[in-house]
């Protein structure tokens, strides 16, 4: 069971397999210690079963995107006006209670669904058919206020929270991606919580008003897959309408594979350099020839200088106007130099300014830089290779998918303080924020105030016509795409760049702002009826189940609604 | 049988029982989550180390039981679990994300004649030898030629046994002492699928605490494969032994390390070359002087004109050479003609004779297993069950194939596991604590790349009833002799602990036959524990409602 350290690894320190050993000896000590401390020959006589139940809910979901793009993650996109949306699914659980103090919940279920976007691949034409475990847990009880419950199952820590929030489990840190819909996105409406294999011990203090919850969870929807994030929950009851809650999660902190939780590659290494050479813009100029077609041409210029386009058209007598630059090479003058190793080794400096040829690449690797002569030809050394000048990095970092996230939250219920009666239906105010992450890292993550969600929200009474109308907002100033793209086809945890270049970089602010509107209505003892509209994280899934990397909903004006029938027994 | 034949029966029960109100006690349910590492194992795609792997499963399942006038005993169950693909690829969301397989537990039903006389039909769980927790079940859990044993599948703990889809008719005398049944099922794990095996099995309990038994199936002895239409002359040449009673003189070919003298000076060397039969290779090297033939490498092995015996494949492969082993001629020709040699073993130009064959035997996967178990519960038999927990020794032996075949499968005990178990006294920190070890000296590579229906390279077609070799073996003149050995020796130790009533703790540690599911739900082609030195280790948790 020796771990695997390869050498890079050992350098920066960390190791492929040590967590690895630790997630799974963790659980082994636990069993062992339930093995040992367990009552020897647990009671052979026919343990007594009490309030064993079979419930079914099945649900049909139908609906329309209204406004809205399929973005491909890299570019392209596609537009999803008027699509109509539609799941149908069942759930049948069977739960009972083992001498009063061992409560299962075993279930199993279905839905059709629909791929999206449709192509000529004839299985997006079709409505496939995804089964699974609704859930498999069974809960212990030590005692009425001491709990632990374990396996496969949903957790939940702000119960107003009906679309938007739940920010501490239901996000990635790096990147910054929120989920909106129930796990995987499978489930869209009634299905705001966590869920995945793990374990929760609950602990309720004071009567009750004190609720804390240590949980390990493993992750079963992103990449890496099956990571544990240890966390620490805590809801306050002050008085009968205040509630306020906090937690942790050590998100990610036992990886299952460390190099993938942390990769180690020149594609997630950031590098800085004080005494780089100096590097030159570049950039795709659209140009209007004399005879007023439009073209596309390369251009570069000197660090340190700005493009001249007078004198640009001066040389090029040809050109009538510059249209547009679009810079593809972000230029900065001889010395300090940062950004990820693979995307330094694709800097080049071009001979000749504003013609596209003779461009040389600058680093051989990433302690390493080609040598030029006066010509601009590549030294050769005596053995024929190409010289190189060694250069020392300032600076070495990976990027990791490893995370501190912290949650804060209130709920006022006015309701209560109001003595408003239950007819007249939930008056509350609740908000949530949390940072995605409390650590910096470079590149894509140095400001925390950009990785800080904010939910505000309010259900409003409406005397008896509704049981629950809900209307939510959020904001999250992130200046990236909800994309995760990086995460889910390179595993890297990373923001993206458009085409990976970090030149093409624009702030996205399009998508900060989010909302969803709620409605809840009891038609009939068992049957409900569900509304909602909103622009939240919604995300299809193609014909091989994969979600898509950017909500359909991206954009400001983006919104679909969905109604659900869901009846239980 | 018709394939809507194959659909209707197993669901008849279920029709049944949904025409019938079930209480809910007869409601099962079970869930578990499995937790572990691969130690020191081989990843089969790469070939290469996969120690530290991680193994985990979730999985749940629900069943209803349920008999009616005491007459007709009806059970059905479904369920999935969760699980990821292996070997993973944490960007490459075929080999990364989890994914979920749906099925039917048991779809069967049981009428009783008698309490001693029973009829049961579907699909269900086959188990003959109880105390086996991990090795062992040889009799239906594998495959005969080539040899081929099964642990775990989609569930890795507590599995060892297998559902058939058959129908078996079961009795009991002596108030239980002899037990015995007779079945038919259709094969639903490696292809040729729905191969009909009859199958007969006995236990006899002639004092508290011990049992014998003994069984015998007839493996794929009813196909319906066999009409395969539009089937290539050139198919399954790799398991068609032939004697060809007019071959022509066959050359020895391959690569001849020797030594000479050269001024004085002792020179090794080696050359590709080709040679008569009888004759000694140190002549083909006559300009040198004082040549000493130190080995030779033989790729094809020479005969003299007349009879030659083998696997059609390979005589198929054989080729006349120039001295140096190059601008090689096959003895049979584009039309299947055999070329014709004369007293020097040279080929006579433009002519050709139809091959007289005088054996045609083509290897079957069709098999006669017989397997005989016993146990002894020590516990039981001396009442100190209470007292030590489950304490006993069990024990299984199967001959798979007990008819020899040739080249293939010419040594008996090649297909012949071994199985021993014990159960250890542990006074109550267990529940069962067993350990077992398995013993087979099948030479060949445990894989079921044949089994699997995949062609080999440069044979054709699938399904074939013979060891795997390399690709690059099947274009060679000379079988492939393996000898592989590393993975004789199987191993487990099965811990179980009750925590609560309902609640169970599991341990595996193995080396056995474990394959995991690639992202088309593949089961791997070899074990991951395919070394001598290679395990795992699994925790598994459980809880029944």
């Amino acid at each position: 069971m020796e771990p695997l350290i390869a050498p890079r690894e050992t350098a920066l320190n960390t190791k492929e397999s040590g967590m690895k050993h630790a997630t799974v000896m963790v659980y082994g000590a636990l069993m062992a210690m339930a093995i040992v401390t367990g009552p020897a020959f647990a009671e052979r006589a026919e343990p007594v079963i009490t309030d064993r139940k079979v419930a079914v809910t099945a649900f049909v979901d139908a609906g329309q995107v209204a406004k809205g793009t399929l973005k491909d993650g890299s570019g392209e996109s596609r537009p999803l006006e008027y699509t109509f949306m539609n799941r149908n699914g069942i759930a049948l659980t069977y739960s009972g209670t083992l001498n009063q103090t061992l409560h299962m919940n075993i279930g199993v279920g279905g839905l059709f669904w629909k791929p999206v976007p449709e192509s000529e691949n004839p299985k997006t034409k079709h409505i496939a058919f995804g089964p699974g475990i609704s859930e498999a847990s069974a809960q212990y009880d030590f005692s009425d206020r001491l709990k632990l419950k374990f396996g496969f199952f949903g957790y939940k820590y702000n119960a107003d929270a009906v679309n938007l929030g739940e920010y501490l489990l239901r996000s990635e840190a790096y990147p910054n991606i929120i989920h909106s819909a129930g796990p995987g996105g499978w489930v869209w409406l009634n299905s705001n919580e966590y869920k995945s294999m793990g374990v929760r011990l609950s602990w309720e203090t004071f009567g009750g008003a004190l609720r804390q919850d240590l949980l390990l969870f493993s992750e079963f929807n992103e990449t890496p897959i099956f990571d544990f994030s240890p966390t620490y929950v805590a809801t306050l009851k002050v008085g009968k309408a205040l509630e306020l809650g906090g937690g942790i999660s050590l998100h990610r902190w036992l990886p299952i594979h460390p190099s993938i939780t942390t990769p180690t590659t020149e594609d997630n290494t950031y590098i800085k350099y004080n005494a780089f050479p100096a590097v030159q813009w570049h950039a795709d100029m659209v140009v209007e020839k004399a005879n007023g077609t439009l073209d596309t041409v390369f251009a570069a210029w000197n660090a340190g200088s700005t493009f001249d386009r007078n004198a640009y058209l001066a040389a090029h007598p040809e050109l009538k106007a510059v249209r547009d630059v679009k810079v593809t090479q972000l230029g900065t003058t001889a010395g300090v130099r940062e950004g990820l190793i693979i995307r330094n080794r694709e800097l080049n400096n071009c001979l000749e300014a504003f013609e596209d040829q003779s461009c040389d690449p600058i680093l051989k690797e990433a302690n390493q830089l080609y040598v030029y002569d006066e010509a601009g030809e590549k030294v050769k050394n005596a053995a024929g290779g190409d010289s190189t000048l060694a250069i020392q990095s300032a600076e070495e970092k990976h990027l990791t998918f490893k995370g501190v996230k912290v949650m804060g939250r209130a709920s006022l219920d006015l309701g209560s303080l109001f003595g408003m009666d239950m007819k007249s239906g939930s008056f509350k105010l609740f908000a949530e924020a949390a940072v995605l992450g409390i650590q910096n890292q470079p590149i894509f993550y140095q400001k925390i105030q950009e990785r800080i969600p904010m939910m505000v929200g309010a259900n409003i009474p409406t005397f008896g016509l509704l049981d629950l109308l809900s209307l939510q907002m959020e904001y999250f100033k992130n200046p990236w795409e909800d994309n995760n793209r990086m995460q889910f086809d390179k595993a890297l945890p990373q923001a993206v760049f458009p085409n990976d270049n970090p030149a093409l970089y624009q702030a996205h602010h399009e998508d900060d702002v989010k909302w969803s509107i709620d409605l809840q209505k009891s038609l009939f003892t068992g049957l409900d009826l569900y509304l909602q509209v909103a622009n939240d994280h919604f995300r299809f899934q193609d014909e091989f189940a994969q979600p898509s990397y950017i909500p359909v909903t991206n954009d400001k004006q983006d919104w679909y609604y969905l109604v659900r029938f869901q009846w239980s027994m | 049988m018709k394939w809507y034949l194959n659909r209707v029966f197993p669901a008849l029960p279920l029709l049944a029982i949904l025409a019938h109100a079930v209480p809910i006690e007869k409601l099962k349910g079970e869930a578990f989550s499995d937790i572990g590492q691969i130690v020191k194992g081989i990843e089969p795609e790469s070939n290469k180390p996969e120690d530290g792997g991680y193994l985990s499963r979730t999985g749940v399942f629900i069943s209803v039981t349920d008999t009616i006038q005491q007459k007709l005993r009806m059970s059905v169950g479904v369920g999935g679990l969760f699980w990821q693909p292996f070997p993973t690829a944490a960007n490459m969301f075929w080999k990364n994300y989890m994914q979920f397989v749906p099925t039917i537990t048991e779809a069967s039903t049981e009428f009783r004649f008698s309490e001693a006389l029973s009829l049961e039909g579907g699909y269900f769980p086959f188990k003959y030898n109880h105390p086996a927790m991990n090795l062992g079940e040889y009799l239906l859990r594998s495959e005969s030629y080539p040899t081929n044993l099964t642990t775990g599948g989609w569930t890795w703990v507590d599995s060892a046994y297998i559902r058939v889809f058959g129908a078996r008719l079961k009795a009991s005398h002596f108030d239980g002492a002899f037990s015995h049944e007779a079945g038919v099922y259709f094969e639903l794990e490696n292809a040729p699928l729905y191969d009909v095996t009859p199958a007969y099995l006995f236990a006899w309990r002639p004092i508290k605490g011990i049992e014998l038994g003994g069984s015998v199936a007839l493996r794929r002895w009813f196909t319906n494969n066999l009409l395969v239409k539009n089937r290539k002359a050139e198919v399954d040449l790799a398991k068609q032994y032939v004697e060809v009673a007019n071959f022509p003189e066959v050359q020895n070919q391959g690569m001849v390390n020797y030594s000479y003298d050269n001024g004085g000076v002792r020179v090794q060397d080696s050359a590709k070359a080709a040679w008569r039969p009888g004759t000694d290779p140190a002549t083909l090297f006559q300009d040198k002087a004082g040549v000493q033939v130190n080995s030779v490498r033989l790729t094809q092995e020479g005969s003299v004109k007349g009879m030659r015996k083998g696997i059609r494949q390979f005589l198929k492969n054989t080729t006349a050479c120039d001295a140096n082993g190059k601008n090689c001629t096959p003895y049979f020709n584009e039309n299947g003609y055999l070329l014709v040699t004369d007293d020097n073993g040279a080929l006579v130009p433009m002519d050709s004779v139809a091959p007289q064959f005088t054996k045609f035997q083509e290897i079957t996967r069709q098999a006669v297993n017989v397997v005989a178990h016993a146990n002894i519960g020590f516990g039981e038999m001396l009442g100190l069950e209470e007292l030590t927990g489950p304490f006993g020794l069990y024990g299984e032996v199967a001959i798979l194939g007990v008819k020899n075949q040739p080249i293939f499968y010419e040594n008996v005990f090649n297909r012949m596991p071994v199985m021993v178990g014990a159960y250890l006294p542990t006074f109550g920190l267990f529940d069962k604590l067993s350990v077992e070890a398995e013993y087979l000296g099948n030479p060949y590579q445990e894989s079921v790349l044949s089994l699997g229906g995949a062609s080999n390279g440069p044979i054709y077609g699938g399904n074939l009833p013979i060891p795997d070799f390399k690709n690059s073996d099947y274009v060679k003149a000379i079988m492939p002799t393996p000898s592989i050995h590393g993975d004789d020796l199987k191993w487990s130790v099965h811990a179980i602990r009750t925590l609560v009533p309902g609640l169970q703790a599991k341990v595996q540690i193995a080396n056995d036959h474990l394959r995991l599911h690639n992202y088309d739900a593949m089961a791997a082609i070899t074990p991951i524990t395919v070394e001598r030195n290679a395990w795992y280790y699994l925790f598994h948790l459980q809880w029944n409602l």
